[in-house]
């Protein structure tokens, strides 16, 4: 990636990264009358991270946005599944949506608001969330950085299993041990 | 009826079924690939001819418009597939990883060829 | 609950949940788990006697609790003369025997428990047959003893032979106890009830269902003979005998075994008058019979010499009926109580003989009488009551015997006289095998290994057997005493009892008695002359040997079926599957092919030149994925069609699709760019020397254009003729006035349709998940593990490849 740090590059592609994720969320805003939607919403942002990140380095990337994008995903998850188990507690069918359209506000005039919004908002935060992490992960991996941070390995491996194969593996002559910035 | 769909699906599926049968992993993983935009188009052309139809907006009530469940339904069909084909491409890195190899014949015939 | 009902819960109900309770008890109590098991037959014989005492006054009783009411299956129980004559036995039988086991098994018993658990079990499937109302619950209460029997064979599962019986009988029994299933469930179908009380109460319909019903008439013997070891299925019992000698004396020789006798004389009304009954049962009875004998003479083995003689005799009970007149046969009972009598009892002797002196082949034994001299007066009774001595049940069974086998000469010629030369040779051969299991047991000299090795048994494991043969000696002398009872449980169609009495005068009968003891004895001396010499079973009788042949081979067979297949290398099997796949869907579309041609003849007014144009462009593209050879270049050629495939989207009016297809188009390429990044060169160049042989991939690419082919033939058929009024229809009307939303598609998904759209993004997550476990689960050598997850990173560089 070293040969397309130019800062002229970077500096486009920051800017890019910005009129894409505003291209995103005015997509999902208006899928619902217009094509747009989560998903494409979810997979645009997501792209638009993708290209910052050969701007800027992955490890750059994971220092500025703080976050893991898995926790992103969760979270959309997490909320698509209340919006639809909301309605339960009013004894209303699953996945009942609502909706109100408000007159009269400032700057905006009128909008019109409905749980399914609240749904798709989900939907996005699943695709930019998996798709991040997943390129992210095989990005730095085949990068032979370190994929994922500490508190992650400990997470998404299992401990407990036996040894997949007896017989000590080929050492190659290189240096196993890049060392690699952790941020916890 | 939409002959060129129909034969269009066809060659996708013999393309994608010979890729498949292959023992380079790689291609297995092409075959698949297109074997996730074959069977989205056979969905697709469930939805019958769109020639002077429009698209599944509501706009204008009146006026004709294509089948949206279909379309509905590849929507859906194209993000599993994404992710099915995400974790083809793990299962692939971490085959490579383990086993130093990119081709199913290694792991079967000739198991210990190029350590 | 009224007291037929109470006693029934008590008798079956007690058992069947008291088992576990006894196996988790053995824990605790040890051995002593034993006295806790005695309970259970002990209140069903109470309980199966108050039912017995008032079954003068009503000679059938339905006991009934619901249970599968959608299947019109309820737990139905049918309480007559026959059900309570064969109750009493299991009942009272199962307290000899557990009471003898518990002795038998000793203090330091290992898994007393489950041994008990087990029986207990047994004894309440037992009970639950005979006395099943319904054919489908006789069956689920059949197959249930014959899992415990499985058990009870595998008892000692740590020796091959018994884990080699047991799976012969669960075999031999279980299999054929499905051709039971099948019978009742035909019997079900044409007479349009499976229940007992019905079916006795009612005449089959034979006019209209002749066939059918003689098919579930040989499927229902089927199951019978199996269960009770009739050729050509004999050759499991023996093998059976591996189980621990109370559960041979128990279940394969006083009860389980006569669940065949006792379907044949449940099922005897409905069928006795149909034409196959009498040769069948009688051919294949009695030859069973004269067959089980003679192995029994060629034995050594203690018990096997008793498991072919239980052969043999049960041979003579299911013929017995194959013989019966229509309004029933006369003594069936007198000969089924005499062989309990004497069979159980010599069962459990010979466990006594074995445990004491270590030895179990009789060449060796000898000289016991001075040890063990209550067992050898109770041995001596036994087996006079097996060969027929006058002063026995089995004098009496042996002169009704014979009376009524000089009755069937004059009813059925042929048969008649097959039947009566069976039964005499029988008679003698087993006259002399009686002989020396008693003679050559406690008679003549101790062999000096014998006196090394013996213990004296203890008092409680020999009095089940000496009650046994005093009940022979006793109802032996005294005949009447049997009247009254078997009078009692007589159930009409069945039973015809007569009066017994031990001397009949001078007849015909008694003189061919006293000639088969004679002859009998003749034999017995014959063989001590030629010190046995003679006594090999014939490898053409071993039955069981050429049975585990044919196991070995149906695995091997299977085995080479797999290696043929290669299910474990999908590269070879993937062909197969795909050549299934084209065959059935193609070859069903060629079948019907002139039906079909007007749907598949394709409307070339409809073609759009701009969608035939990109279909093209990407049928080219995809062809460059084919024929190109670098992977990069492959790829590139994929996302031209990929791309390409977005603009077909957008033809055919899908924006939605379109531009989540281009977006997912690109974070896909980038994932198989990075990936294909990290292979070496070395791996792409290798690809080309390992191409399949040129047949192979001729075949592939047919298979390829088959698949094909019938996907565009099931496309052009299927959007030939679209439903009228397709479901979309009605989502574009609803859209904005349900949904407030004019996007149809994205309503749809998040609205009319969320549900799929919530599990779809759970998918995902799941998958990336999964790509991450992948990422982390590396192979790693023991000492890499031993450091924990966090060892070595996450990418396994230590397996760098070398490029």
């Amino acid at each position: 990636m070293s040969g397309l740090r130019s800062y002229i590059f970077k500096a486009a592609v920051r800017l890019l990264f910005f009129l894409v994720n505003v291209f995103a969320l005015y997509l999902l805003l208006r899928g619902h009358n217009l094509p747009g939607g989560g998903f494409i919403a979810g997979l645009a942002s997501a792209i638009a991270l993708v290209l910052l990140s050969l701007a800027i380095g992955l490890e750059e990337l994971h220092r500025v946005m703080r976050f893991d994008p898995m926790r992103m995903a969760a979270a959309g998850l997490a909320m698509a599944a209340v919006t639809g188990a909301a309605p339960l507690l009013f004894g209303r069918p699953f996945l009942e949506h609502f909706d109100a359209h408000l007159t009269g506000l400032p700057l905006l005039g009128e909008l019109h608001v409905g749980t399914a919004l609240a749904f798709d908002i989900g939907v996005f935060l699943v695709v930019v969330g998996i798709a991040c992490k997943i390129m992210f992960a095989l990005g730095k991996s085949t990068q032979r950085l370190r994929a994922l941070v500490a508190e992650e390995e400990r997470r998404y491996s299992a401990p407990v299993e036996q040894p997949i194969e007896e017989e000590p593996p080929i050492r190659a002559a290189t240096n196993p041990s890049t060392p690699s910035p952790h941020v916890s | 009826m939409s002959l060129e769909t129909a034969v269009l699906v066809g060659v996708m599926f013999s393309v994608a079924t010979y890729l498949v049968l292959q023992r380079s992993f790689v291609r297995i993983l092409f075959g698949f690939l297109i074997l996730t935009n074959a069977a989205n188009l056979v969905l697709l052309a469930m939805s019958g001819r769109p020639d002077g139809k429009r698209g599944p907006v509501v706009l204008d009530p009146s006026a004709p418009m294509v089948d949206p469940l279909p379309q509905a339904l590849i929507l859906t069909a194209i993000v599993i597939g994404f992710g099915v084909a995400a974790y083809l491409v793990f299962l692939l890195y971490r085959l490579f990883l383990d086993q130093k190899t990119t081709n199913a014949a290694d792991l079967y015939e000739e198991p210990e060829s190029n350590s | 609950m009224d007291a037929t009902e109470l006693c029934v819960a008590l008798a079956l109900g007690l058992p069947l949940l008291g088992s576990p309770l006894i196996a988790l008890a053995g824990r605790r109590l040890g051995s002593r788990v034993g006295w806790l098991a005695l309970a259970f037959p002990l209140i069903s014989t109470g309980a199966l006697l108050t039912l017995a005492a008032g079954v003068g006054r009503m000679p059938r009783r339905v006991v009934e609790w619901p249970w599968i009411p959608t299947l019109g299956l309820n737990l139905s129980f049918l309480v007559d003369g026959l059900s309570l004559f064969f109750g009493l036995i299991v009942s009272a039988m199962g307290c000899l025997v557990v009471f003898h086991a518990i002795f038998y098994l000793g203090r330091d018993a290992k898994h007393a428990g489950r041994f008990h658990a087990t029986m207990v079990l047994f004894m309440a499937a037992m009970l639950g047959t005979v006395f099943a109302n319904h054919l489908l619950l006789l069956f689920v209460f059949w197959e249930l003893t014959g899992i415990a029997s499985f058990l009870l064979i595998g008892f000692l599962h740590e020796q091959k032979e018994a884990r080699v019986g047991a799976r012969q009988a669960l075999l031999v029994t279980g299999s054929t106890g499905l051709a039971l299933l099948v019978g009742a469930v035909l019997v079900q179908q044409v007479s349009g009830t499976g229940r007992l009380d019905a079916l006795l109460s009612a005449q089959l319909p034979w006019e209209q269902h002749g066939s059918l019903l003689t098919a579930a008439m040989l499927l229902l013997l089927l199951g019978a003979f199996g269960k009770s070891a009739q050729l050509p299925f004999h050759f499991w019992l023996p093998n059976a005998m591996t189980a621990p000698t109370p559960v041979s004396a128990y279940l394969h020789s006083a009860t389980m075994v006569k669940l065949g006798v006792f379907l044949v004389a449940r099922i005897y009304p409905l069928f006795v008058e149909a034409e196959p009954w009498a040769p069948l049962l009688g051919t294949i009875a009695f030859t069973t019979m004269i067959l089980g004998a003679v192995l029994a003479l060629l034995s050594h083995d203690l018990k096997a010499i008793l498991a072919y003689s239980t052969v043999s005799q049960l041979g003579y009970l299911i013929g017995y009926y194959g013989l019966g007149p229509a309004d029933g046969v006369e003594c069936d009972y007198l000969h089924i109580l005499n062989h309990v009598f004497y069979k159980g009892g010599l069962f459990m002797i010979v466990g006594i003989v074995a445990h004491a002196a270590g030895i179990r082949d009789i060449r060796q034994l000898g000289g016991l009488f001075g040890r063990m001299p209550l067992l050898g007066v109770a041995t001596l009774v036994a087996a006079a009551t097996m060969a027929g001595i006058p002063g026995t049940t089995g004098f009496l069974s042996k002169e009704m015997m014979l009376k009524e086998i000089f009755g069937a000469l004059r009813d059925h010629d042929a048969l008649g006289l097959y039947a009566t030369a069976c039964v005499a040779l029988t008679s003698v051969v087993k006259v002399a095998f009686s002989v020396r299991l008693f003679a050559n047991i406690f008679l003549g000299p101790m062999p000096s290994r014998i006196q090394r090795h013996f213990h004296a048994p203890s008092i409680g494991m020999q009095l089940p057997p000496a009650i046994l043969a005093g009940c022979a000696l006793g109802l032996g002398l005294f005949p009447g005493v049997l009247d009254a009872p078997l009078r009692a449980l007589a159930v009409e169609g069945v039973n015809r009892p007569q009066h017994l009495s031990l001397w009949h005068g001078f007849t015909l009968e008694l003189a061919v008695s006293s000639l088969v003891v004679a002859l009998g004895f003749g034999l017995y001396w014959l063989g001590e002359r030629t010190r046995w010499r003679w006594h090999i079973i014939p490898r053409a009788l071993r039955f069981d040997l050429a049975f585990e042949a044919g196991l070995e081979a149906f695995s091997g067979f299977t085995v080479r079926v797999t290696r043929v297949l290669r299910s474990d290398r999908p590269v070879d099997y993937l062909p197969i599957l795909i050549a299934f796949a084209v065959g059935l869907v193609g070859g069903t579309l060629l079948w019907n092919l002139p039906r079909l041609a007007g749907l598949l003849m394709p409307d070339w007014t409809a073609v759009h030149p701009l969608r035939t144009m990109v279909a093209a462009l990407i049928a080219l593209a995809l062809v460059g994925v084919l024929v190109l050879r670098s992977w990069t270049a492959q790829l590139l050629s994929l996302g031209v069609a990929g791309f390409l495939t977005c603009f077909y989207f957008v033809l055919y009016r899908a924006p939605d699709l379109a531009l989540t297809q281009i977006l997912v188009e690109t974070v896909t390429l980038l994932l198989v760019l990075l990936l294909l990044a990290r292979f070496p060169r070395s791996a792409q160049a290798g690809e080309e020397a390992r191409r399949p042989a040129p047949l192979r991939r001729l075949f592939h690419a047919l298979l390829a254009l088959g698949v094909g082919g019938t996907v565009t033939a099931l496309v052009l058929m299927v959007t030939a003729d679209p439903h009228p009024e397709p479901i979309g229809r009605g989502l574009l009307e609803q859209t904005i006035p349900l949904a407030k939303g004019s996007n149809a598609v994205n309503t749809i998904l998040v609205d009319f349709r969320g549900f799929d759209t919530l599990g779809e993004i759970t998918v995902l997550v799941i998958a990336s998940l999964g790509c991450l476990g992948l990422l982390m689960r590396y192979k790693r050598t023991p000492e890499e593990y031993r450091q924990g997850p966090l060892g070595p990173p996450g990418a396994g560089f230590a397996n760098e490849p070398e490029e």
